[in-house]
């Protein structure tokens, strides 16, 4: 048997071997939460710049986040924590651009309850009414 | 123009068509790829570069509810690309496939797939959201799928373009694309499947139909089509009505895989792949389409790509890290498995290095792939911009590294190279005029009768716009002969004449200059003789190409300046000491041997010299040049006092049939190596001119006479008289 064979059967070997651990591993996985999309703001909180903001555009890849209120800031933000509460519903920490907000809701849910501190304070029901925005992604929908 | 969408769209496309042309021929200008250029126009028009360096204004061209209009024509255009992707596929290149091509293909597609499939556990909790159609299979079977796709038709272009489709490493790579091809859309369409499928049953629907289609469009529609070639063929030109029938099969091709759930392009793509191929029918629909295609909605795809990458979301530094990983990854699955199966075969380490570059290029098939993945909604903002880096990165790479690691080196094989001991002549053809005189003077130099010579006729010819996206692998044999029967047809008929042998080579090039000097190396050849042709801007002689081969080429080069040559009968040599006239001395000393040229070596001393004057051997370069017996009575040397060594030749000139001069400063002919000065020897010169230049080291093989076993150049020679004759 050539060499080149053995490389060849070595490879589908591992084709197949490696695809089904690849898969296995993963299955174990979970991605950050999903914010992303276009979310309708209710201050309900006492926060002084909460009835400002009556509209969030979120852009997500993972762990990083493109945060626009609307009217208001447009923060890059972290998911520096995600913890699942023993209710079902989940947290997710967010930081950066000198503010942490904190959505708590169901896993996968389009309503979300928002407690900001910093440069997004303010409390607020969250709704999602679409999953993604600018899609395409025009200059406009990143552009606020 | 708001409020107008006819009109908005308008200005989109101008602009996008503009821009698209202009990048395309300043990479081309770099040896990139055409359609490298495009697809950074594409990205130059979206939010990385036009929407962040003037917001307003890329809001106003390409405001977001107009931009729907863009994505219909770009899709559409991807649609037909594919189907003429399709078209391209050669049968015969999956055929009769040699062991090494089997191996490196499926490895340069198991390596990377499971390197992008493994680097998802990496990315997925990073990168990804836990959204519904970013399930951890779908995403790790895109991934992999992404990075294991290869741009056969760039690649192939890019083989041609460097003469290398001829080659051991060219066919292995162009097979391995092609499987590439066709099993990543095979890939792609399981992909999609997988991440439509919202459970077993629809899955297993799907696979079901998808074999169905196939079938039917094997069993089924290619029939048909062949059927319509013969239409085709009764009538001798394809008609609108068939040209429609065709467009209708490739919309229904298309319209059945998007309803089965394997995306629409992957019944345009099978249903190119299924038309006859190497006949005129498919030829034509080929060349009716691409134009349109090619020019038009291929740009548009390419901007609405960039529109929908924002560079921009990468702001953190691990961003940037994480999109060099994606490159690593990329680049040591598709290289590293390609160039590893490829040595395991039993190639070389160069040419195992070179397979590897090749399949690493994604160019545009890497975008179509990856808006399909971002329509399906598997991979988010920022990877699709770090994974559209990835594919201008490895495409960009490509044309450097395979110089870098393959060509440069002189690696690639080159059939018919010279035998040791063979004095060969290679005439690069531009104008077909300047083959008859090259032909006569080679014939003349190499010697009437020597077996031992060699003549290789070059014709390079410029890409054609019509290339720049189509391999051309499966008409380039025919067209390049074609190409060059034209050119090289009276040069080819002076050979007849005189009965020479020719060999012919011919090819597609972006720099003429390099492409003489690889021919010339590849082949062994001694002297590369060339014509002089009026550039259209200037009218220097060593400048432009010329002066590019002069300096590039490791062999010796002559340029003749034609004025009517007809014969070699009586040769002036003007002399003043340079290695390059002693090698016009042995030019001259050729003719006198093989065409018995009556031969004056004319050395021009200042008026008045003195004794302690550096005197410059000539009758020495003479004697030993010229030390055959029966030669020495042909040769002349008259040594003359002006004060203008030009004058003195421009003077004499018109006694000869040919001036044969080296370049250097005396006669003003070095200037353009090292600046600006007049060729008046070549412009004013009355009589055919050789300007000759002596590569170090650059003796011609097997003839190579001693001209450096005497004495240097410039040692004093006190027995040389300023005037006489020997």
């Amino acid at each position: 048997m050539s060499r080149g064979t053995i490389v060849y059967l070595g490879m589908c070997v591992l084709l197949v071997a490696g695809l089904w651990a690849i898969l296995r591993a993963g299955s174990r996985l979970r991605a950050p939460e999903d914010l992303a999309g276009r979310w309708e703001l209710r201050a309900v909180g006492p926060g002084k710049n909460a009835a400002r903001h009556d509209e969030l555009v979120i852009g997500q890849s993972g762990l990083f986040l493109d945060v626009a209120f609307s009217p208001g800031p447009r923060l890059g933000m972290k998911i520096v924590d995600q913890q699942p509460a023993p209710d079902g519903t989940i947290a997710v920490k967010l930081a950066g651009g000198g503010a942490e907000l904190t959505a708590t809701g169901g896993p996968g849910g389009d309503e979300f309850q928002l407690q900001g501190t910093g440069a997004a304070a303010g409390l607020w029901e969250a709704r999602r009414t679409a999953r993604r925005y600018g899609s395409p992604a025009t200059p406009d929908s990143h552009a606020r | 123009m708001h409020g107008n969408p006819l009109l908005t769209l308008l200005v989109q496309v101008g602009l996008i068509l503009a821009l698209s042309r202009a990048m395309g021929w300043l990479f081309a200008r770099f040896h990139q790829p055409q359609v490298m250029g495009e697809m950074v126009a594409g990205i130059m028009l979206g939010p990385s570069l036009f929407g962040w360096l003037a917001p307003q204004a890329a809001a106003t061209i390409f405001p977001a509810d107009t931009v729907q209009s863009l994505n219909v024509l770009s899709q559409v255009g991807v649609i037909f690309f594919l189907f003429l992707i399709g078209l391209e596929l050669d049968p015969k290149l999956l055929r009769n496939r040699g062991h090494a091509a089997v191996v490196i293909s499926h490895v340069s597609i198991i390596a990377p797939f499971l390197l992008g499939a493994g680097l998802t556990l990496y990315l997925y909790t990073r990168l990804f959201n836990n959204a519904p159609h970013m399930r951890f299979t779908a995403v790790a079977l895109f991934m992999g799928a992404a990075m294991s796709i290869t741009a056969f038709p760039v690649l192939a272009r890019i083989l041609i373009e460097r003469n290398l489709h001829k080659t051991k490493v060219g066919a292995v790579t162009i097979t391995c694309a092609a499987v590439d091809d066709v099993t990543a859309w095979c890939m792609l369409a399981f992909v999609v499947a997988v991440a439509r499928a919202d459970g077993l049953r629809p899955a297993l629907l799907t696979a079901a139909l998808s074999a169905a289609y196939v079938a039917v469009m094997f069993f089924a529609v290619r029939p048909f089509l062949r059927r319509l070639e013969v239409v085709y063929g009764k009538h001798g030109r394809l008609s609108q009505s068939v040209m429609a029938v065709v467009f209708l099969l490739v919309l229904g091709s298309a319209f059945t895989t998007e309803m089965i759930g394997i995306h629409a392009l992957f019944g345009a793509f099978l249903m190119g792949a299924i038309m006859p191929k190497g006949t005129e029918f498919v030829r034509t629909i080929s060349e009716k389409l691409e134009d349109f295609t090619v020019v038009f909605l291929l740009p548009i795809f390419f901007a609405f790509t960039g529109l929908r990458t924002s560079v921009g979301l990468l702001n953190r530094p691990e961003l940037w890290l994480d999109t060099g990983l994606i490159v690593l990854v990329a680049c040591a699955g598709k290289f590293g498995g390609s160039a590893v199966a490829a040595r395991a075969c039993g190639l070389g380490w160069r040419e195992a290095c070179a397979i590897g570059t090749l399949m690493n290029t994604r160019g545009l098939m890497e975008l179509v792939i990856l808006n399909i993945g971002r329509d399906l909604g598997v991979i988010t903002d920022a990877v699709f911009a770090m994974m559209v880096l990835m594919a201008l990165v490895t495409t960009f790479l490509t044309t450097p590294l395979l110089h870098w690691v393959y060509t440069r080196s002189g690696a690639a094989e080159a059939p018919g190279q010279a035998p040791s001991g063979a004095f060969s002549v290679l005439i690069p053809v531009s104008l077909p005029r300047s083959g008859v005189p090259l032909m006569q003077l080679a014939d003349l130099i190499t010697g009437p009768g020597n077996p031992a010579r060699r003549i290789f006729a070059l014709y390079l010819r410029r890409p054609t716009e019509r290339e720049a996206y189509r391999s051309g692998i499966e008409e380039s044999e025919a067209e390049s002969a074609r190409a060059a029967s034209e050119p090289l047809a009276p040069l080819l008929e002076e050979a007849r004449t005189r009965g020479v042998a020719v060999e012919t080579v011919s090819f597609v090039t972006r720099d003429v200059a390099a492409d003489i000097a690889s021919v010339a190396r590849s082949r062994g050849v001694g002297i590369v003789l060339m014509g002089f042709h009026k550039p259209v801007i200037g009218s220097t002689i060593l400048g432009g190409t010329v002066h590019k081969v002069l300096t590039a080429t490791a062999a010796d080069v002559a340029v003749l300046v034609d004025r009517g040559f007809h014969g070699a009968r009586k040769v002036l040599v003007p002399y003043m000491g340079t290695e390059h006239d002693r090698f016009a001395i042995e030019l001259a000393r050729r003719l006198a041997k093989n065409a018995a040229a009556a031969v004056t070596v004319m050395h021009v001393v200042p008026p008045g010299r003195r004794p302690t004057d550096r005197p410059l051997d000539a009758r020495g370069a003479v004697t030993r040049t010229f030390d055959e017996p029966g030669l020495a009575a042909g040769v002349t040397l008259r040594v003359i006092e002006d004060p203008s060594p030009v004058n003195a030749v421009l003077t004499s000139a018109k006694e000869f049939d040919l001036v044969i001069v080296g370049v250097g400063e005396e006669w003003g002919l070095e200037s353009h190596l090292f600046g600006w000065k007049a060729e008046r020897i070549a412009r004013d010169c009355p009589t055919s001119l050789l300007v000759v230049r002596k590569q170090p080291g650059g003796n011609p093989p097997g003839e190579a006479r001693s001209n450096s076993g005497g004495e240097k150049i410039g040692q004093p020679d006190r027995k040389e008289q300023p005037v006489g004759t020997a």
